[in-house]
């Protein structure tokens, strides 16, 4: 086990006590969390939309198969790849979070699947979001299934910093799905302060009452704007000198860290990163493009919320990883097993984890994919543990959970 | 199966569900004309000089890829212009052209069909894409519309079918062919499937000077190839990609999954299988003639019977286009409309036009875009700002809307939006809220009720 500050070692282990009785009824359990301190705790995913590859992510350059399976795309410690462990590195456009690794707060782990997640951007978004993979009659999301093991039924106890709500918020607990917290009310052009206040009010009396998806909605609008408007905190400025990125992952992660610092009952963060990470073609030219950028973000992120970083679990995800083997176009396909990346007090970090299945012929997936060693869906359980949730028997439909990862505390 | 009696709240439907929703005038112009009259009009586009002149001033619409290659070549910024005419263009004919089902066709198909503007090379061939590829066969054959769009630029760059060769295969565009553009993800097909339709399609190219597809001999590869269990002889060259559009659009998986779709566009976020059924078997009957395919789909009872329920959740674009088209808005530019700051464009609703990165195109289920308070929010501000009159690129006279009516009387406003926006329609707590607008403000009454109503959750569904 790696180093860890004492701090968080006791408030982890704390955590770690309260979640070890999975037996007990959810109330107790709930309340027990509460003891040990979880129920200020916020887990943050951050979705890579359309499958990051993770062998030029997190580099195996001790494996040789690697350099054989893409002469011209794999990066060399030569590159700028900054090692971690000896046998694996980050991307030279990741380097400066070898600073978060070393201090115990990055982890990652390079072999995250599932056998039925599907080659489909598509189906494989799905599945993960639903976390339910093979199964299309699930339709509302993992996050907002952990919302609802959380008490009450705030707006902002799920927050989605995307313009396009995701599938992981989707379902009957009302969530916050926005991009920009700092201009969010009723803004009626140039009539006037006076007409955007009666607009204000009068739209909120026409969503009053009404079943259906928009009266659902325009209610949710007006609780937002209501909870934003009464809490300064959401508009202050970054701390410790955190300076963030331009684009989805620096002004999602700014947001995500003022949600935070706020201390309003947010539980759960979705951050959305469109990006050009389905990288069919010249890849090494778009890895270069994105990774600087989320690197940034996440250091920034990290800088902002000084110790309040202790009570954050970060999750990197993406719906796979691609080919392990370069294409004829200095790209990849879609394959399997992706690298997640996790950043916060809640991670073992300054480690990379789980089994290298190895890159040999013989080791990968229908020979062309990195073979996957942990399930995404326990992942998913271990974060909703690690968050307190009560009943984390109802955050993964149908499935118990094998193995803890390991990966929080 | 006879469309039920015509009324108002029928004629809007019509107007909602084949078209982007009423302009002022469109609802009382149905029922004069006849609703069955009134839809073949629609299936059988004609002439529409009007818009044709509106589209004249847009001059890179009339551009090859070659020109615009070389104007690009010129002058980088060219090709800015000419994506902004594009999008412009696309406003253009949602908002004003008569022929309203192939307005909404020719973006339901670019979207099954979706390519990203922002790639390259793929951004010179969007334009001629959207012209020639798409829009021609949208009310022609699905073979033809299949054919145009595997043979163009656009789509041979996106999804990176000029990158493979036997040598170096990239199985992008082979993958998604199968599962977007005809037999569904559950169609059929497996990973073989995949690798062997890109062997097929190896040697597809694009010749980059010339700004054209090209066939390169020497980069397919000529053995044999199984198909979906069929057999594609040794030495066939490019018509084995031809073989394969033929296989899949014969294909009964890719009959359901296109019947599916456009019930899903024209009816309901989920369709009833009365609806995939009969779309699917005319899709089979008459090979793949699209026109039958939507008459079949609107000639079922479920369609009508949609005329009597609570709506389908309009997308933001179709939220955007029904609004300019309530409102009797002129559009010259798209630009405010798309990227205007302020939280109120397109890209705050999340549907920034021609922006979908992804082969999935948008989801055309309205309950993935609501619930959504922030893109919800830019909803209401988009409408609250264009009727005070802010939207650059758009003018909005209200005469168009409301004609003679006292435009501080905010109660016969209201009266006449109910009758010219929603067919008669407009549930009481919006009339209510509409009536009691002030007259406060540089604002006269009139125009807030129009605000009001637009951003009202009446407005959201279609």
């Amino acid at each position: 086990m790696p180093f860890d500050p004492s701090r968080r070692i006791f408030l982890k282990g704390a955590g770690a006590a309260a979640v070890g009785l999975g037996f007990a009824p959810s109330t107790l359990l709930t309340r027990a969390a509460e003891a040990a301190g979880v129920g200020s705790r916020v887990l943050v995913q951050v979705f890579l939309r359309g499958g990051a590859d993770g062998l030029n992510l997190c580099v195996p350059h001790g494996d040789g198969s690697y350099y054989g399976l893409r002469p011209s795309i794999a990066l060399r410690l030569a590159d700028g790849v900054r090692d971690l462990d000896g046998f694996f590195g980050l991307h030279p456009g990741l380097a400066s979070l070898r600073d978060l690794y070393s201090e115990g707060l990055l982890a990652l782990h390079p072999t995250i699947g599932n056998a039925q997640l599907s080659r489909s951007h598509f189906d494989a978004q799905d599945f993960m979001d639903t976390a339910a993979p093979g199964n299309k009659n699930v339709h509302d999301g993992w996050l907002e299934r952990v919302a609802r093991q959380v008490p009450g039924e705030d707006v902002m106890q799920l927050v989605a910093l995307s313009s396009r709500t995701p599938r992981s918020v989707l379902g009957s607990h009302p969530d916050l799905v926005l991009q920009d917290l700092a201009t969010f009310s009723v803004r009626a052009g140039t009539g006037g302060s006076a007409w955007s206040a009666e607009a204000d009010q009068l739209l909120r009396g026409m969503h009053a009452s009404g079943s259906t998806p928009a009266y659902e909605s325009g209610r949710a609008v007006f609780s937002a704007i209501d909870r934003i408007r009464t809490t300064p905190a959401l508009s202050s400025a970054p701390l410790n000198g955190a300076v963030y990125p331009g684009g989805s992952a620096g002004s999602g992660l700014r947001q995500a860290a003022q949600l935070i610092r706020a201390d309003i009952g947010t539980r759960a963060i979705y951050v959305n990163v469109p990006g050009a990470f389905d990288t069919h073609a010249n890849q090494l030219a778009a890895n270069n493009a994105e990774y600087p950028t989320l690197a940034a973000a996440l250091v920034a992120f990290r800088r902002d919320l000084g110790s309040r970083i202790d009570d954050v679990l970060l999750m990197v995800t993406t719906e796979f990883g691609r080919t392990a083997a370069q294409n004829g176009s200095a790209g990849t396909d879609h394959g399997f097993a992706h690298c997640g990346l996790f950043l916060g007090g809640g991670v073992r970090g300054g480690r990379v984890h789980g089994t290298w299945p190895g890159l040999s012929s013989g080791s990968l997936n229908e020979g062309r994919d990195l073979r996957h060693t942990v399930d995404f869906r326990d992942v998913f359980l271990s974060a909703s543990r690690w968050l307190g949730v009560a009943d984390p028997g109802q955050v993964i439909p149908g499935y118990a959970g094998a193995a803890d990862p390991g990966l929080f505390a | 199966m006879t469309p039920p009696p015509i009324g108002p709240r029928v004629a809007r439907f019509a107007l909602d569900r084949l078209g982007y929703g009423p302009r002022p005038d469109a609802i009382d112009e149905v029922l004069g004309r006849g609703l069955e009259r009134w839809i073949e009009d629609q299936l059988a586009p004609s002439t529409d000089g009007a818009l044709d002149a509106r589209l004249r001033p847009l001059s890179s619409l009339s551009y090859t890829i070659p020109q615009t290659l070389s104007r690009y070549e010129a002058d980088q910024r060219s090709i800015g212009v000419a994506l902004q005419e594009l999008r412009t263009a696309h406003f253009i004919r949602a908002v004003h052209s008569k022929n309203q089902l192939e307005e909404v066709l020719t973006d339901f198909w670019f979207n099954h069909f979706n390519v990203y503007q922002g790639d390259s090379p793929t951004r010179y061939g969007v334009a001629r894409y959207e012209m020639d590829a798409i829009r021609p066969h949208v009310l022609g054959r699905f073979r033809d519309l299949l054919g145009a769009v595997a043979n163009s630029w656009a789509m041979m760059s996106y999804l990176d079918n000029y990158l493979s060769s036997a040598r170096a295969i990239n199985e992008n565009y082979a993958r998604e062919l199968m599962e977007l553009h005809t037999l569904g993800v559950d169609g059929g097909y497996s990973q073989s499937d995949v690798q062997e339709v890109a062997r097929a399609f190896t040697g597809w190219g694009l010749d980059q000077r010339a700004g054209a597809f090209t066939f390169r001999a020497g980069s397919h590869d000529q053995a044999a190839k199984t198909v979906l269990g069929q057999r594609l002889p040794a030495g066939q060259g490019k018509k084995d990609g031809e073989d394969v559009l033929d296989l899949l659009s014969r294909h009964p998986s890719t009959a359901r999954f296109i019947a599916t779709k456009l019930g899903r566009r024209l009816v309901s976020d989920t369709p009833s299988e009365a609806i995939v059924a009969r779309g699917a078997e005319a899709f089979t009957s008459t090979n793949g003639d699209l026109a039958e395919v939507v008459r079949a789909i609107v000639g079922t009872a479920d369609f009508w019977n949609e005329a009597f329920g609570a709506g389908k959740i309009k997308t933001p674009h179709e939220f955007v286009v029904s609004a300019l088209r309530a409102i009797g808005a002129e559009v010259t530019s798209a630009r405010a409309l798309v990227e205007g700051r302020g939280g109120s464009s397109l890209t705050s609703m999340g549907m920034p036009t021609y922006e979908a990165l992804d082969p999935t195109g948008w989801s055309d289920r309205g309950t993935d875009w609501l619930p959504n308070p922030g893109s919800h929010l830019a909803r209401m501000n988009f409408v609250l700002s264009l009727v005070s009159q802010t939207t650059e690129g758009v003018a909005v006279d209200l005469r168009t809307l409301i004609g003679n009516a006292d435009a501080a009387d905010a109660a016969a406003v209201t009266a006449i939006v109910d009758k010219r926006v929603f067919g008669g329609t407009m549930p009481a707590e919006v009339a209510s809220a509409c009536r009691s607008v002030g007259s406060s403000g540089s604002l006269p009454a009139g125009f807030k009720v129009v605000g009001l109503a637009l951003a009202s959750p009446a407005f959201q569904a279609r």
